[in-house]
């Protein structure tokens, strides 16, 4: 069992080196995408007992990335999740208090996989010209948005926000999507997108309702047809609901509930689309 | 806005008349398979010590035992209460660790109902490596199962399962006492004043300097008669020379918040930016938690304000 509290990063050191990424002159930092391109990190820069689990993730980014012909989709974003929770997983130790440590996150972010995380989030899209000179025909389902306040590298994905740094976001999200094992997890989030990632971790209300959040998504992937508007729509309409009720106290439990909420959200849907199909008639 | 209810909830009148009463809680903790009690000091916020000093919330985790009783329960029920007569009212624990982003619900292991009324106990460990930080208990009543069907009269009242209808007792637990607790260390000596500050230089108080002993130290010194000593008896909730220490205080207060640069301030403030536990997060928390607002505009403004906010600190934790 590895000891995290070992490997963390102070958010003044982890901006600290990414500001020296900023600093790097064109020419230098070209020379260091073709390094991350190419899935070199000098070992030196991460403690050797993060070298399997590095070697795991990064197998999983490539397998992802074959698989889609170079596309960094919602698809990549959630086998490189599973990958990460399988070898971080609460059942080996790596408890929700270090999950919710950005320290270790900003270690595993900076230190031990900077590359796929600024393949995954380069901040300039000429960045990924270079990208592709060893990556062929690299894409992205979701347009490359600069971040502000950004010179070089994503500062939010990689250390400074604390519910955006990317790993840490895939770990939390597949804790929350959990369903028993890998492949089970996988099937019932399978369908949906990288907006539901966001919606899940950004908002979390009072606090995270784990169980209840794996029933929702659940009910989500029962749906006939997952659209990120009815998932927001349920979210929102959850919150709401949680003010004054407690999920898991409802005749049915959490699984009941979540049913309910979506259908209701769905079917409401479903009959305004049917109205806005009669009136264009 | 998240307060606004449209039905009836638990009243301090009904709570009263119902014959509500809430025993302390009872916290301890599991180590080498033995279980020890900690101290609690505080009422609504509860700073829990371990006199062996093993404990760590983080790796020791938390047991806690509390007893609910209602000597007249069916007052809470039928039109002048918070549930339907014929609907199943129960009692849980609602958590809320803010720290880690999370929350849950506690069961009661027994709830049972005799002709001297109701006792509901809740027994519940958090086991270690699940909360951090801090911990708010709030003890509600709610709808368990349903009325199938509403009596004359009882039309305002909510009649769905898992709903609240009320809050019987909130408490804050606060495990960061390292942080929260203000450095102080006593030094006697004919040679020095009664009181004085030393700091460190700070490099970040954001994010890098944290709020303990390395940054910052409160000095008292008990060599004069009017000198202050905070914990003074067994229990801890007396405070020899109590508004020389409130003054003290103060003063180092308005010193820290001076020492800040002026984005600093505006962070603290407005929390941009903090790391857990940093002087600005530690700083903030204490801005949150003051009673009346504290008066910005001017260093004698603000003292008089710290001042006022001290006091009222210190009364709640005795």
């Amino acid at each position: 069992m590895m000891d995290f509290s070992r490997f963390r990063l102070s958010f003044n050191d982890a901006k600290n080196i990414i500001n020296s990424y900023d600093e790097m002159n064109d020419t230098q930092f070209f020379d260091q995408i073709r390094h991350w391109a190419n899935y070199d990190v000098p070992e030196e820069n991460y403690g050797a007992e993060y070298k399997p689990f590095r070697e795991a993730v990064v197998d999983e980014f490539q397998a992802s990335l074959a698989d889609s012909g170079n596309r960094i989709n919602y698809d990549l974003d959630l086998r490189v999740g599973i990958r990460l929770y399988e070898l971080l997983s609460p059942a080996k130790d790596f408890t929700v208090i270090n999950a919710n440590d950005d320290d270790i996150w900003r270690y595993i972010s900076v230190n031990v996989m900077p590359d796929i995380t600024f393949i995954r989030y380069p901040n300039l899209s000429e960045d990924v010209k270079i990208l592709r000179e060893y990556i062929p025909d690299l894409s992205y389902s979701i347009a490359i948005k600069t971040e502000k306040d950004s010179i070089r590298m994503k500062k939010k994905r990689f250390y400074s926000h604390t519910r955006r740094i990317w790993l840490k976001t895939l770990w939390w999200y597949i804790h929350l999507g959990w369903q028993g094992n890998s492949e089970k997890t996988y099937e019932v989030l399978k369908n949906n997108g990288t907006n539901i990632i966001s919606h899940f971790i950004e908002r979390p209300g009072r606090g995270y309702r784990e169980q209840l959040f794996r029933c929702m998504l659940y009910a989500y992937s029962l749906l006939p047809e997952q659209k990120d508007s009815t998932f927001r729509a349920a979210a929102k309409l959850n919150l709401a609901k949680c003010v004054s009720l407690e999920p898991a106290l409802t005749e049915g439990g959490e699984a009941e509930y979540s049913k309910e909420l979506f259908d209701e959200v769905y079917d409401r849907e479903a009959t305004k689309q049917d109205a806005e199909e009669d009136d264009t008639e | 806005m998240e307060n606004i209810l449209f039905y009836p909830t638990l009243t301090p009148e009904m709570a009263e008349a119902s014959g509500l009463k809430t025993e302390k809680y009872k916290f301890t903790y599991s180590y080498q398979e033995k279980t020890y009690g900690l101290q609690q000091k505080g009422n609504a916020t509860i700073k829990l010590t371990d006199p062996l000093e093993i404990w760590k919330v983080e790796s020791e985790g938390l047991t806690f035992e509390k007893i609910i009783r209602i000597a007249y329960p069916d007052l809470l029920k039928g039109k002048e209460g918070i549930a339907c007569r014929d609907a199943d009212l129960s009692i849980c624990i609602i958590w809320v660790n803010k720290k880690l982003t999370r929350t849950g619900y506690i069961l009661p292991v027994s709830d049972v109902t005799t002709n001297t009324g109701r006792i509901c106990k809740f027994y519940y460990s958090f086991e270690p490596g699940n909360i951090s930080g801090d911990l708010e208990l709030s003890i509600v009543f709610y709808i368990k199962k349903k009325a199938e069907s509403v009596q004359e009269g009882e039309q305002d009242l909510i009649n769905e399962d898992g709903v609240s209808v009320g809050e019987i007792e909130r408490t804050v637990l606060d495990f960061s006492s390292i942080y929260m607790e203000f450095p102080i260390e006593e030094y006697k000596s004919e040679n020095e004043p009664l009181w004085w500050v030393e700091f460190s230089e700070w490099e970040d108080p954001k994010t890098v300097d944290m709020f303990s002993k390395d940054s910052m130290c409160l000095y008292l010194n008990p060599y004069y008669e009017g000198c202050p000593a905070p914990s003074t008896n067994e229990e801890g909730n007396y405070i020899k020379n109590f508004d020389m220490l409130v003054d003290i205080l103060a003063q180092t207060y308005l010193m820290m918040f001076k020492r800040l640069s002026e984005d600093d301030l505006r962070a603290t403030i407005q929390n941009i930016g903090l790391e857990n536990n940093s002087i600005c997060s530690i700083l903030h928390q204490f801005i949150e938690g003051c009673y009346e607002e504290l008066h910005w505009e001017s260093p004698e403004r603000l003292l008089k304000s710290l001042q006022k906010n001290i006091r009222l600190k210190l009364q709640e934790e005795r």
